[in-house]
């Protein structure tokens, strides 16, 4: 590595990319609006706009954790979004974690978008029983067995998958939850999973942009529809196709006021105005 | 305004405040003679604003992403720390007196709580969190390829140091805190935060000189 000798080594902080990881913006979008969420401003309503309590919030924390998944994959994150779509769990209401909600370590409330590890038993202790479980089954093992698998199995093992940043095996396994079990709940995030996979590491926005549009003409106003819009503005933007991608934003601004996405998108907009001829 | 199109002699503000906080003494809420004036977007996000929140937020992600990465080893924790360093801005917002820059204040709360959680990590060797995928580089948002990958290279580099020596550094060089600032914040002597970060120092610039 070469430094150029006019930049310092540790330079002053600012918001210029780096050191941290980029990341796509509708994954910066669901950190703010968790963020929101943890202090108790939930997505505007036509009222106060003020959270106070859980049927006043547009968005919950595990609709959070399942956008969050679709961009980086967190095994632990999808596993609490479909633990609710799955077993029904009521909105969780301010102060009443549910009871599928994984443990933080700070101990603070709110969700995290990564789940916290268990704590290990203190020094000397010994827990109180050893489960003996069997070792768990290959992605890969379960990807070339034709015996079916539960949807969530799919989905889990799709995640680990992503994490081990097998891009493609992980895509193929998303689509299989897709093909597989479409009318069941885990179909909705694996297909934007299947999408962002396409769009961010597969090189094929076209089938991205497909599938982003196969999951926002599915739930119109599901829990990942501003995923599904920006995905949809991302994909026409890699197409160079400047008017669709401004439509598309326009058309998040419209379904989505007041959202953490709206700034970005306004200037995105004005960006493109400005290119105009 | 007065009702004859003059400027109010006792309301006119000076003319170094910023447009913001013009409005601010305008609107009666920023008393610019006795105290600092403060961005009108904080106090209404302090007051429980939403979209001004929301927009405040959005703005210092990245950068509080940035110091994030600076404080800890990898890319896992980067998110969830952000996202908890924001948490206690907004929460702290409320005290915020307008007395040096908002970034700075956010850089302080945000290396605080970075290093509650490391302080609170290291009685739970168990936490060793969760391997994140590291992400190309979105599109959009055209950064230098070279400085972003520099940056994340230094970053890689401060990954082998020890966390004394490594804190000393970012605060130092990267968020412009003095020895006797960083003495405070740390509550270790000045003579060891100078010890720390004539050692970082040197461990860095011989990783560069090996790098290259």
């Amino acid at each position: 590595m070469s430094t150029q000798s006019n930049r310092p080594l540790l330079p002053p902080l600012d918001s210029a990319p780096g050191p941290a990881a980029e990341i796509p913006t509708a994954r910066a979008a669901g950190i703010v609006d968790a963020v929101l969420r943890e202090h108790g401003l939930g997505e505007p309503t036509g009222e106060s706009g003020r959270g106070g309590g859980a049927s006043r919030f547009g968005r919950t924390g595990w609709q959070v954790a399942a956008g969050a998944a679709v961009v980086l994959g967190v095994a632990g994150a999808v596993m609490a979004a479909y633990e609710y779509l799955t077993h029904g769990e009521p909105v969780p209401t301010r102060g009443a974690p549910p009871a599928r909600e994984p443990s933080t370590s700070s101990g603070g409330e709110g969700r995290r978008l990564t789940p916290a590890m268990p704590a290990a038993p203190a020094a000397g202790e010994l827990p109180a029983r050893v489960a003996v479980e069997p070792a768990p089954e290959s992605a890969d093992a379960v990807a070339q067995s034709p015996q079916p698998r539960a949807p969530e199995d799919l989905l889990r093992l799709a995640n680990e998958l992503r994490a081990g940043r097998r891009w493609r095996a992980a895509e193929q396994m998303y689509v299989r939850v897709r093909r597989e079990y479409g009318s069941a709940p885990q179909a909705y995030p694996a297909t934007i999973a299947a999408a962002a996979l396409r769009l961010e590491h597969l090189g094929d926005p076209r089938g991205a942009l497909r599938m982003f549009r196969a999951a926002l003409a599915a739930k119109p106003g599901g829990p990942l529809a501003l995923e599904a819009r920006q995905g949809i503005a991302d994909c026409h933007r890699a197409l160079g196709d400047a008017a669709s991608e401004a439509q598309a934003l326009r058309e998040l601004l419209a379904s989505h006021p007041g959202s953490a996405l709206g700034p970005r998108a306004e200037a995105r907009l004005r960006e493109l105005s400005s290119q105009e001829p | 305004m007065r009702s004859d199109g003059k400027d109010d002699p006792i309301r006119t503000p000076p003319a170094s405040l910023s447009a913001v906080a013009e409005c601010a003494a305008w609107n009666g809420d920023v008393g610019y003679e006795t105290s600092p004036p403060i961005d009108l977007r904080v106090r209404a996000a302090a007051r429980g604003d939403r979209a001004h929140a929301a927009s405040l937020l959005a703005e210092l992600l990245p950068r509080v992403r940035n110091l994030v990465r600076y404080l800890v080893r990898g890319d896992d924790e980067v998110d969830d720390l952000a996202q908890e360093g924001l948490l206690a801005v907004l929460r702290g917002l409320h005290t915020y007196r307008g007395e040096g820059s908002l970034e700075s204040w956010v850089d302080r709360v945000v290396a605080r709580t970075v290093f509650a959680h490391l302080k609170r990590r290291q009685h739970d060797p168990a936490r060793a969190g969760v391997h994140g995928v590291e992400l190309a580089v979105s599109i959009g948002d055209g950064a230098p390829p070279d400085v972003y990958v520099s940056r994340r290279l230094m970053a890689a580099l401060l990954d082998e140091l020890p966390f004394d020596q490594r804190h000393a550094l970012v605060l130092h060089h990267v968020l412009g805190m003095s020895v006797p600032e960083i003495s405070d914040e740390l509550s270790v002597p000045s003579e060891t935060v100078r010890s720390r970060l004539r050692l970082g120092m040197a461990r860095l610039r011989a990783r560069v000189g090996e790098e290259r």
